[in-house]
């Protein structure tokens, strides 16, 4: 199909303008009658073209504007300039306002004269409402904003002031910290700004838990716990600590808020606590054992007591019965060819009242030692004498277990010594060895008296004394295991030592159970240098 | 002639004991120890042990349990002398074991009567 001008005819114009419903299109005489009336005019004033036509146009505007001539003006304006446009209210036929855009053009004929004008008036109450509500909105957005603004700042405001706060990118890097993070970690602002948060890393906690922290609010997820920090001065301290990822449109964290509160003292508190309970708590095992070990050691003591009893019980009794046994013998033997039975008993009843009587005697030096009472007094006696007169008080009990002493004396035997001391120790120790050896067994004295100190040896080949009883054998009435069916009062070795200290020696021994023992004695040759 | 081990590591007791029962007509054995009193007793096993609680090497207790387990000697009555107040060396079975005790020191009538009445049980 070929392409046709397109015939405008004055009549399709008509046709147009009067079918336009958006826009009122008047022509108005040169003096502002309306002479022509569309579609769009009556839609937008309200009037109909029979009811409008003929009458001017400034009917359309407002009281005041009427009053001050504005519509006069307006089409003044519009045939000086060929156009006018402007914007304002227009009344429709009810009397309502609407905004409205009007354009009003001068017509004019070929040669120039007015013939009228053209008005075209487009009613804009809708687009002004919308900017009214724009203007509204925005006004109210605005408000709401620094609404929102000030009520954030008050909660930041109050967050600094309450809180130690820092905030890092999605790296770590540190970009904003406030006073309190400052204070605490004692480094200034600048120090912090652009630093790895790691700056404050204390190193304390283990890796496990720093790599969970990360996981959690690397995937955008809350954080909370404690944390030891350092400071600059490499101080340490305590922060409860709530770290919140800021994620951005697809997710992804972009910064980190930390949130901490310093509860320093309280874990100092909590660690000192702990260390109180472990100390309370070890000192309390402390006193349990020393109690436990006190009381066995109160056991020991009390059954030592009571085998002393037995022992001393049994050690009266036997010489008792001896002495009551011989006594009926005697009573038997009353014919004179008996004599010589009569006086064996008589002489087994004087020796077992000598054995009380030792046993008495004992338990009395025993009780004059505790009470300080024993006289030291030194005189001058041949030491190799005494010596041997106490192998010889011992020689019936020697002879009956078949053993045999041997003596070796190297040195002066003259000393100035306390010779009843010295007397009963010597006895003491011989009557142990041959009580303890068993028969046909050697026991071997030797003394030396070189220099200023005489030193003698009793040694035996006799059940030995075992390591456990070592320590505790000069203790008051003890007695090692393996001698309590061997009668003894367990008096004996601490009565020695304590006699050797008030003569200013000692006593010490060598053993080996099963093996024998040797018991070293060593004082001064002269008492008190006299 | 009934035959009487005395078994006593106190010689004097030991031989006194023998002597006072000899002179009423027992015949007496006698041993320093449990040991040796269980050698003896196997030797020439007697018809009553008087024996002694507390003694070296082998007390009474030791001479006991040995007593008991033998064939022989498991029959022959035993009474013991006791020297102490050593209540707690006295375990329940050495009291019905033994057929009695004699607390030292004794008088001779004391010691007779209770021989006598064991040897006639």
């Amino acid at each position: 199909m070929t392409e046709e001008p397109l015939h405008t005819k004055p009549e399709d114009y008509r046709i147009l303008i009067e079918s336009v419903k958006d826009y009122a299109i008047l022509i108005l005489d040169p003096q502002g009658r309306i002479i022509s009336w569309n579609k769009g005019a009556e839609k937008i004033k309200g009037y109909t073209s029979g009811e409008i036509t003929g009458r001017h146009f400034s009917v359309f505007y407002t009281g005041e504007e009427k009053a001050a001539g504005v519509p006069e003006r307006n089409l003044q304006k519009a045939m000086k300039q060929g156009r006018f446009e402007d914007e304002g209210w227009r009344l429709r036929k009810d009397g309502s306002r609407f905004w409205a855009n009007v354009v009003i053009t001068a017509l004019t004929d070929e040669e120039g004269k007015l013939i009228g004008f053209g008005k075209v008036t487009r009613d804009l109450t809708d687009r002004k409402a919308a900017e009214k509500e724009i203007e509204r909105l925005n006004t109210e957005l605005k408000e709401r904003l620094l609404k929102t603004e000030t009520e954030v700042f008050d909660y930041k405001l109050a967050l600094d002031e309450a809180a130690i706060v820092a905030i890092t990118d999605q790296k770590g890097i540190i970009t904003y910290v406030n006073k309190n993070f400052c204070k605490i970690s004692k480094y200034s602002r600048e120090e912090l700004l652009e630093q790895d948060h790691r700056i404050v890393n204390s190193g304390y906690h283990p890796k496990a838990y720093i790599r969970d922290l990360w996981l959690t609010i690397a995937n955008g997820k809350i954080w909370r716990g404690e944390l030891k920090n350092r400071a600059k001065d490499g101080s340490y301290y305590w922060v409860e600590t709530t770290i919140v990822p800021f994620l951005n449109e697809k997710g992804k964290p972009y910064q980190y808020l930390s949130i901490r509160n310093d509860i320093t003292l309280r874990k100092e508190a909590e660690e000192q606590l702990y260390r109180i309970n472990e100390e309370l708590e070890s000192k309390v095992k402390e006193r349990t054992y020393e109690l436990t070990q006190a009381l066995e050691r109160e056991k020991a003591l009390s059954e030592m007591k009571s085998r002393f009893v037995s022992m001393a019980s049994h050690e009266f009794r036997t010489p008792l019965s001896a002495i009551l046994s011989s006594v009926s013998l005697i009573e038997h033997y009353t014919a004179p060819e008996q004599l010589e039975k009569r006086n064996k008993h008589v002489e087994r009843i004087k020796s077992s009242v000598k054995n009380l009587t030792n046993i008495l005697d004992d338990f009395l030096s025993l009780e004059k030692l505790e009470q300080g009472r024993v006289d030291v007094r030194g005189t001058e006696f041949n030491l190799g004498s005494l010596v041997e007169d106490v192998i010889e008080e011992m020689e019936a009990l020697v002879k009956r277990k078949a053993q045999t002493v041997h003596l070796s004396f190297d040195g002066d035997a003259t000393v100035c010594q306390d010779k009843k001391i010295l007397r009963n120790v010597l006895l003491n120790l011989l009557s142990n060895a041959v009580k303890y050896s068993p028969e046909e067994k050697g026991i071997w004295i030797s003394v030396s008296t070189g220099g200023e100190e005489v030193e003698l040896a009793v040694r035996d080949e006799g059940i030995g004394i075992p390591p456990e009883a070592q320590q505790n054998l000069f203790g008051k009435f003890y007695r090692a295991d393996n001698a309590v069916n061997i009668q003894g009062t367990g008096l004996g070795l601490h009565i020695v030592k304590r006699y050797m200290e008030l003569i200013d020696g000692g006593i010490g021994f060598t053993s080996e159970e099963g093996n024998g023992t040797t018991f070293t004695l060593r004082f001064p040759k002269r008492l008190n240098g006299e | 002639m009934k035959t009487i081990l005395v078994i006593d590591d106190n010689e004097e007791i030991r031989e006194n004991t023998a002597e006072m029962l000899s002179l009423h007509h027992y015949r007496v054995l006698t041993a320093e120890n449990g040991r040796t009193g269980f050698a003896a007793a196997k030797a020439d096993p007697p018809d009553l042990i008087l024996c002694d609680m507390m003694m070296p090497e082998s007390d009474g207790q030791d001479f006991l349990h040995r007593a008991k387990v033998d064939n022989d000697l498991r029959h022959i009555p035993v009474v013991f002398f006791s020297a102490g107040t050593a209540s707690h060396f006295i375990s329940n079975k050495l009291i019905t074991a033994s057929r009695g005790f004699i607390k030292k020191p004794f008088l001779e009538q004391d010691l007779l009567t209770a021989v006598e009445r064991v040897l006639t049980e």
